[in-house]
């Protein structure tokens, strides 16, 4: 396949996403996460609040320290408190909506009509698959996102801002290798082993779009991430609990990326196996 | 069937778990209540002068809200927020001139943190400072005294005791603003300095004690003894990171004071040659540059202020005062040609400061008293044009009351009193309060009383001086001109 073919794959993975945004039924996995995402928000804002305040309060003070419990210093730190455990969410609920999104949308790239039940009746058994790839996949990303750049801090004299985007596009680029593991695991029932091997295959002979079918939803969200890492200037410019609605808006938002992130590359993971 | 029971018993868990953690919970909500009367407490500090009397007491009422925590909730810990909220109502209150309620919060205060040796000395100080606001001076020396013998006998070595060192030496000043002798009071404050300096030798709290001595000698005008305390500290603290500024001091008493003006100059240049890179250099050379021109050495002076502009850019003041100086070094000569280029020169390289404020009325003073009317009478406008450019580019700044304050001078020098009142007038009333806008109302006064002999005019204006100011260290002399006026 050439170059002008695999550039208009991806940009047709993206158009069918698009239209597909009528079909409702395809919104449902990303909203059953984001109510889930706007329970753990309530309760991270609610911290000190019972029943919060039995299980939230240590781990505040575990991951922060004790200033993390103080007003309105607490709201600084409730992105990354949000974004841990979203982590954990993602590990535990988030495969499981990945999945049923993916096995949804591939009905509907099909032709066909989805069914949620379908959707779940057919994850459900694929859980301990996706779930050891998941762990996989974060700790790489974590190991990039996080650990790379402490890393390279210590040895080089490299800038933090330059160290930063590295890291991050490295995350990314992870991401993108194993961003076809769902549809084959969900949709050809793949294993663990041929699934990983598939997703690097398809990543190796298409780089470019599977890099930008990953970055370009994350990168929307990036400006969002910035803005919410200013903490201590929201706070004394607005007011703190403007964190608390950036935070819905991010997770309003998730909604949007989240689906033209797992159509986009389940459409893609399609056409060009349609095309070979 | 068995994993039923796990529920209740993780429900029943989580309970327990929460009265054990709620603790948090009153601190918490008395921080957010804290923030949010501290944000209304930050919108008032914007421009205190806009906030109306609901702003106020909607912030006053955010900060009971946080005192009410403790109220519902004793000995949970919320002391140190409601003493920050205590302070602050009383700082708001004080914003307000409502001097009574102002002290009843700080007796409060005093009452319910007896514990607190440091805070009740805070509390005391600013308890001081309301009853010297509001005039009553009696009880401002009792409380000054109160805080002097209790704290200040046998002070901790903390900022806090550095920051009340100075309160000893307000009570002889307020026995002078009373109009009664302060010579004990002097002796007694310093005597207290040296209980301080014996007990804590060798530190910054000693040095700054004997800072103080040296401050009250001259506050007493004696100033041999000032110098000596301030040369004492040299000998004795020749590390101290404040020694620049005790040479400094020295140095101006030597040069302004004693009109030793060799002694001057060799501790100006000691702060150049030990301190070369400390701030105070470019002022230190300045003032150098200055004595040489007054011992009617111009070409050393002009040498001493060239080395300010090379070695001192950034001290921006000190730099247009040495520009200034320099013109004055050629005029001294006979130069008036390059003075007045070195002149203009100020008004071009550093704008907004004082020597620039100064230039455009000396250039037309000096046409005037050199008896040159034509010219004389060209520069006034010239100077009038240019203070009204310096108020059209920052108006209700400092900088334009003072540019204001020059344009009534210009008229005032050239007679034109009709001119010279309304220019006052508009200082008065559409500058915000401050020093040019105190020198208006006098100058005001003194034009009617004195040039125009209008006695009700004078009358209007002091009157509305002691309206407006009614707590002025000046209100006694104010008052005095009026008596003397009726």
């Amino acid at each position: 396949m050439g170059a002008l073919e695999k550039l208009n794959l991806f940009f047709w993975a993206w158009v069918q996403t698009a239209r597909s945004v009528k079909t409702l039924k395809l919104f449902v996995p990303f909203l059953i996460y984001a109510i889930l995402q706007g329970g753990i928000l309530i309760g991270l804002i609610h911290f000190a609040y019972p029943p919060f305040s039995s299980i939230l309060p240590p781990l505040y003070r575990r991951f922060f320290g004790p200033m993390a419990l103080h007003y309105p210093q607490c709201m600084v730190f409730l992105p990354d408190m949000f974004h841990r455990v979203d982590i954990l969410l993602s590990g535990i609920i988030g495969i499981g909506v990945i999945g049923m999104a993916t096995q949804l949308f591939a009905t509907r790239f099909n032709g066909e009509s989805p069914q949620l039940k379908e959707g779940i009746r057919k994850v459900l058994p694929l859980y301990g698959v996706l779930f050891i790839i998941w762990i996989l996949e974060t700790a790489l990303v974590l190991g990039f996102v996080q650990g790379f750049p402490r890393l390279l801090a210590v040895s080089t004299p490299l800038e933090g801002k330059f160290l930063r985007t590295l890291s991050t596009l490295l995350g990314i680029i992870v991401g993108a290798a194993f961003a076809y593991t769902s549809v084959l695991v969900v949709w050809e029932k793949k294993g663990l082993l041929r699934a990983l091997r598939g997703s690097f295959s398809l990543f190796a002979q298409n780089p470019f779009s599977s890099f930008s079918l990953v970055a370009v939803p994350i990168g929307l969200r990036l400006p969002l991430d910035w803005v919410l890492s200013k903490g201590g200037f929201l706070i004394s410019r607005f007011t703190p609990e403007l964190i608390c609605w950036l935070l819905a808006f991010y997770i309003g938002f998730s909604i949007l990326t989240n689906y033209f992130l797992i159509g986009s590359i389940t459409g893609f993971y399609l056409l060009v196996k349609e095309e070979s | 069937m068995k994993g039923r029971w796990l529920w209740p018993l993780f429900i029943l868990g989580l309970l327990v778990g929460c009265a054990r953690e709620s603790s948090i919970l009153p601190r918490y909500k008395a921080e957010k209540a804290f923030f949010k009367a501290g944000k209304l407490y930050q919108r008032i500090l914007i421009n205190p002068n806009l906030a109306q009397k609901e702003d106020y007491s909607r912030t006053i009422e955010a900060y009971r809200k946080v005192i009410g925590f403790q109220d519902q909730d004793k000995g949970r810990g919320l002391e140190d927020l409601t003493t920050k909220a205590r302070l602050k109502i009383a700082q708001l209150y004080l914003a307000q001139g409502e001097y009574q309620q102002t002290i009843d919060e700080y007796q409060k205060l005093l009452n319910d943190t007896k514990q607190d040796k440091d805070l009740q000395a805070f509390v005391r100080l600013s308890l001081a400072q309301t009853y010297e606001g509001m005039g009553d001076l009696h009880k401002a020396i009792e409380e000054y005294r109160t805080l002097a013998e209790s704290y200040l006998s046998s002070p901790p070595q903390n900022k806090l005791a550095q920051e009340l060192l100075p309160t000893p030496l307000q009570i002889p000043r307020l026995y002078r603003r009373l109009g009664k002798g302060a010579a004990n009071e002097y002796s007694w404050a310093r005597e207290l300095y040296q209980g301080i300096v014996n007990r804590w030798p060798q530190t910054p709290l000693a040095l700054l004690a004997q800072n103080q001595i040296a401050i009250s000698y001259a506050d007493q005008g004696k100033w041999r003894e000032a110098v000596n305390a301030l040369e004492g500290i040299v000998k004795k603290y020749p590390q101290s990171p404040l020694l620049p500024q005790i040479l400094f001091a020295a140095g101006d008493i030597y040069s302004e004071k004693l009109n030793l003006t060799d002694q001057a100059l060799r501790t100006y240049q000691q702060i150049l040659d030990n301190y070369p890179e400390d701030p105070l250099g470019g002022r230190a050379e300045l003032s150098i540059g200055r004595l040489y021109l007054k011992k009617g050495l111009p070409a050393q002076a002009r040498k001493a202020f060239q080395e300010v502009i090379k070695k001192f850019p950034k001290d921006v003041n000190s730099s247009a005062e040495a520009q200034f100086g320099i013109g004055a070094s050629y005029e001294t000569e006979g130069k008036w040609d390059q003075a007045l280029n070195e002149y203009r020169w100020v008004l071009d390289k550093y704008p907004h400061t004082q020597a620039a404020l100064r230039i455009p009325l000396y250039l037309a003073d000096h046409y005037s008293q050199a008896g040159i009317e034509n010219l004389a009478k060209q520069e006034y406008k010239r100077a009038v044009k240019t203070y009204q450019g310096m108020v059209e580019d920052s108006p209700k700044s400092l900088y334009a009351a003072y540019a204001q304050e020059k344009i009534a001078q210009c008229y005032l020098h050239q007679k034109r009193w009709r001119e010279a009142i309304s220019s006052l007038w508009s200082l008065i009333r559409d500058f915000p309060p401050s020093r040019p806008m105190i020198n208006g109302y006098l100058l005001l006064g003194m034009v009617y009383e004195t040039k125009l002999q209008d006695k009700s005019g004078a009358l209007k204006v002091y009157k509305e001086f002691l309206r407006r100011f009614p707590n002025h260290p000046l209100k006694e002399k104010v008052k005095k001109k009026m008596e003397d006026l009726k």
